[in-house]
């Protein structure tokens, strides 16, 4: 269950689509992506502060810098790729104004070389984490893979082959021997299933600080 | 319909859809609050199969409900302003280029390097050529005869050229303390003797 943080590629780009309908105006198409990217852009905050107060702030801030920079997004690079960057810039923005208070304490910062994020160990939890949160997080990854084991084999193929291997539809319905809708109605399926499992954790600790 | 509305999402999440389906999930995300959570878990559920526990949040839920106030309260989003069509090219409109300072700047560079080049280049040319006649005149072995520009014959002594170049060193010095050779005697048979 264990593997790189990769997403699974889009068929269409569809963070393209997503970023020009907020250009033209949808702010809901924005929300879509900031739903999206927040837990990744969490983490990679995480991993360069300490203090979850800030790490908060500067993802906030991460976000609203991307949305006033979107007309600019030309779709050379992954709509994730950008908003990493910025994640990154912000952060360290952040870390110097900070640095020049002294009634900020050297415990809020990491140093600058724990910003990459492939040199980060993808699956130990970061320091802004509490105990609770920690015991959480591990709550949730128990739940999806109970839930992921105890899918019919059908369904349990299809979206690992959708959410490990990154596989279109379509390569998936290669694989499968059956037809894309088949494919389309499998994920779907297995994906009901687990969250299922996973709604009541969320709802459990909603409103808390995670 | 929920059934039918959540597989919408789950295909929109994988970006399975495209015309008039992407916009209609869009606009079912857009005003179901049940759409937008699907999208969102099944989102979450993505991560964690990938990540682990360090797919789940690190933030509370309200993350995303905050930021969204926040966002209301900014300008609308603007393109930027497309280049004014003239009607003339790109090479044909007469406007000073962004480095034209610069540009200037390495012209005279350019032509300066030009004329150092070239004045290095005649002195040495000019040293070669210098080393060159000094080495002729030490290997010249002059020939008995040898015809004058106007057809005259000109009687030459081998055994005194070949004294004089061996004595170089002894001839006369100019002013620039030069070799200046030797000044000596020809007989010319012509003609007019």
């Amino acid at each position: 269950m264990m593997s790189p943080s990769i997403p699974p590629a889009d068929t269409t780009d569809s963070d393209l689509m997503l970023v020009e309908r907020t250009v033209a105006g949808d702010q809901r198409a924005f929300e879509l992506l900031v739903i999206k990217y927040q837990r990744r852009i969490e983490r990679l905050i995480g991993r360069m502060v300490r203090d979850v107060d800030l790490v908060e702030d500067i993802a906030q801030e991460t976000f609203i810098r991307a949305y006033r920079a979107l007309p600019q997004f030309r779709g050379d690079a992954q709509f994730y790729t950008w908003l990493y960057r910025i994640a990154v810039n912000t952060a360290k923005k952040a870390l110097m104004e900070l640095k020049r208070d002294p009634l900020v304490s050297e415990s809020a910062f990491k140093s600058n070389d724990e910003e990459d994020e492939t040199s980060a160990v993808g699956n130990e939890l970061t320091s802004p984490e509490t105990p609770e949160t920690v015991l959480a997080a591990k709550e949730i990854a128990a739940a999806v893979n109970s839930a992921v084991d105890a899918l019919p084999e059908e369904l349990k193929q299809a979206v690992t082959l959708r959410e490990i291997e990154g596989l279109s539809y379509e390569e998936i319905s290669l694989v499968m021997n059956c037809p894309i809708g088949t494919v389309r109605s499998r994920i779907f399926r297995a994906r009901e299933a687990i969250s299922a499992k996973v709604k009541p954790l969320l709802e459990n600790q909603s409103g808390k600080r995670w | 319909m929920n059934s039918y509305r959540d597989e919408t999402i789950s295909a929109l999440a994988d970006g399975q859809l495209t015309g008039s389906d992407f916009e209609s999930a869009l606009e079912q995300a857009a005003k179901d609050p049940h759409a937008l959570a699907q999208w969102e878990t099944y989102h979450l559920v993505g991560d964690v199969m990938r990540q682990g526990a360090a797919g789940a949040p690190l933030l509370d839920s309200g993350f995303t409900s905050r930021l969204m106030l926040r966002l209301a309260d900014e300008e609308p989003l603007r393109m930027p302003a497309p280049e004014p069509v003239t009607g003339l090219r790109a090479h044909e409109i007469d406007r000073p280029a962004a480095n034209q300072e610069s540009f200037y700047w390495r012209i005279v560079a350019g032509l300066t390097m030009v004329g150092l080049v070239c004045w290095a280049g005649l002195g040495s040319l000019r040293d070669k050529s210098d080393t060159e006649q000094a080495a002729s005149q030490a290997v010249a072995v002059p020939e008995a005869v040898q015809t004058a520009s106007n057809g005259s014959a000109m009687i030459r002594d081998p055994r005194l050229d070949e004294f004089l170049a061996a004595h170089r060193q002894a001839g006369g010095a100019s002013a620039l303390q030069m070799p200046s050779g030797f000044l000596r005697n020809a007989t010319f048979q012509g003609t007019a003797r």
